[in-house]
This record gives structure tokens, C-alpha cells and sequence, in this order.
């Protein structure tokens, strides 16, 4: 592969990445096709989409945090960039998005659905199955088809 | 519907699962790994979008790069 691009994340980079954002005590929830796996949602994803808050604090612990990636194109990132709650796209040897908000669900409106599963000793923030369907209210052609098997399988789920 | 087979389907949970993540992120890397070329497309570099749409067709453009560097590289006179 051109050493240009990245290349599709890992089940080890998700525990690399994770593990630095819990080391940076940064807010985040894990978002996106990992979190969907969390749920028995399996299909092919190359990156890893992370919510956090738009503040300059936590723009400093992310950017820290994604410095333990090997290209340290974090570096590149802007502070500022967070406060204008804008889409940072992270192309280091793994593509990983900062997000704001997903679906207009921000990472307060989401705070209550969070849930903590453990891997390995790691602590991975990220949502319940509610959660979830809310960041997938969006236009997407992926995020409509992730929907509608979320929503079959919590309306399913609600009838248990 | 007729079922051939016997395999379960995976089952999806209100709670997020440690096993369920693990076993998707397995098996997400054993996709990647049969996959007929390198899926890796996002030229490397810090962006910021001002928008989703931004950035979804940021994620389009390079892929479609990728397809058409493959279609290249498959296609090329005197390579089949």
C-alpha cells in the first residue's frame, strides 16, 4: 500500500487509540461502525469516528492523545478548530474522525446513553442502542441502512 | 423464505457488549485482510471540514481515486 494514505484500521489500533484517550482523561464516546459492533452489527468499516466536546480543553487532550499514532499528524490539528465544532478528519497510518455532533446529537445530548464495555483493561466509552439510532438520523445511504436494522432490532427488543 | 444452512445469525443487544465489539473488530480485520487490494484511500494530513457533507464527499472523492487507480493498474494494455 502507498505510504501516502492510511490504511484501514485495526481491531489493535481501535485499543491503541482508545486506551490514549482514556490515558488523557479526554470526553469522547465511541461512535460509528466499531460502536455499532458493540451491538451484533457487523459490517466492514475502515475508521474510527469518535464524538467529543467543542472546547479547546478538549481539543489539547485529543490531540495529545492521537499523537501516540506514528505519523503524529495530530500535530496538524488546530485547537481552534474545535471551538468552531467543524468535522476534523485525522489521516494518520489510521483515518479517525472527530465529530461534534452526529445526526445534530451532540456528546451532552448523548451523555445519557453512554455505556462502558471493557476490553483487554481498557474502558471503551461509548452508546447504548437509543444512542446509537440517534447518530444515524442522517441523509447517508450507510447510516439509513444501519438504521433500519437498528430500528427493527429495538423495536424487537422492546416487545421482549 | 426457504432456510438453507443452519448458522445463526448475530443477534443484536440494547447493551453495548465487550464480546459482540471484539468479535465484530475480528472480523473486520479478517475482511480487510481478503480484501483484492489495499483499502487504504485517505490521503495522509489533518482536515477540517466545515460541514458533514464536506467531509462524506472528501471520503467519496478519495475512493473513487482509489477505484480508478485499481482500474488503472488492472486494465492496463497487456495485463490480463
Amino acid at each position: 500500500m502507498e505510504k501516502s494514505v492510511s490504511r484501514p484500521a485495526t481491531f489493535e489500533d481501535l485499543k491503541k487509540v482508545i486506551r490514549s484517550l482514556n490515558e488523557q482523561n479526554a470526553d469522547y464516546l465511541l461512535i460509528g461502525g466499531y460502536a455499532l459492533y458493540a451491538h451484533g452489527l457487523y459490517r466492514t468499516t475502515t475508521d474510527i469516528d469518535i464524538l467529543t466536546v467543542p472546547t479547546k480543553g478538549a481539543a489539547q487532550k485529543i490531540i495529545n492523545a492521537l499523537l501516540v499514532l506514528p505519523d503524529k499528524a495530530a500535530g496538524g490539528i488546530e485547537p481552534s478548530w474545535f471551538e468552531e465544532k467543524d468535522t476534523i478528519r485525522l489521516a494518520d497510518e489510521i483515518v479517525v474522525d472527530i465529530m461534534f455532533n452526529a445526526a445534530s446529537e451532540t456528546y451532552d445530548t448523548l451523555k445519557k446513553y453512554a455505556e462502558i464495555v471493557e476490553i483487554d483493561g481498557i474502558p471503551i466509552k461509548t452508546l447504548n442502542l437509543a444512542g446509537l439510532l440517534l447518530t444515524k438520523k442522517t441523509f447517508r445511504d450507510k447510516d439509513k441502512t444501519d438504521r433500519s436494522i437498528l430500528e427493527q432490532a429495538l423495536k424487537l427488543l422492546q416487545k421482549e | 423464505m426457504r432456510r438453507v444452512g443452519a448458522r445463526k445469525e448475530a443477534e443484536i443487544v440494547y447493551n453495548a457488549s465487550a464480546e459482540k465489539l471484539r468479535e465484530g473488530a475480528l472480523f473486520n480485520d479478517e475482511m480487510q485482510k481478503i480484501m483484492p487490494q489495499p483499502a487504504g484511500f485517505i490521503t495522509k494530513g489533518a482536515y477540517h471540514f466545515k460541514t458533514h457533507e464536506e467531509a462524506n464527499s472528501h471520503w467519496d472523492k478519495s475512493l473513487a481515486k482509489l477505484v480508478s487507480n485499481y482500474g488503472k493498474k488492472r486494465f492496463t494494455p497487456g495485463n490480463f
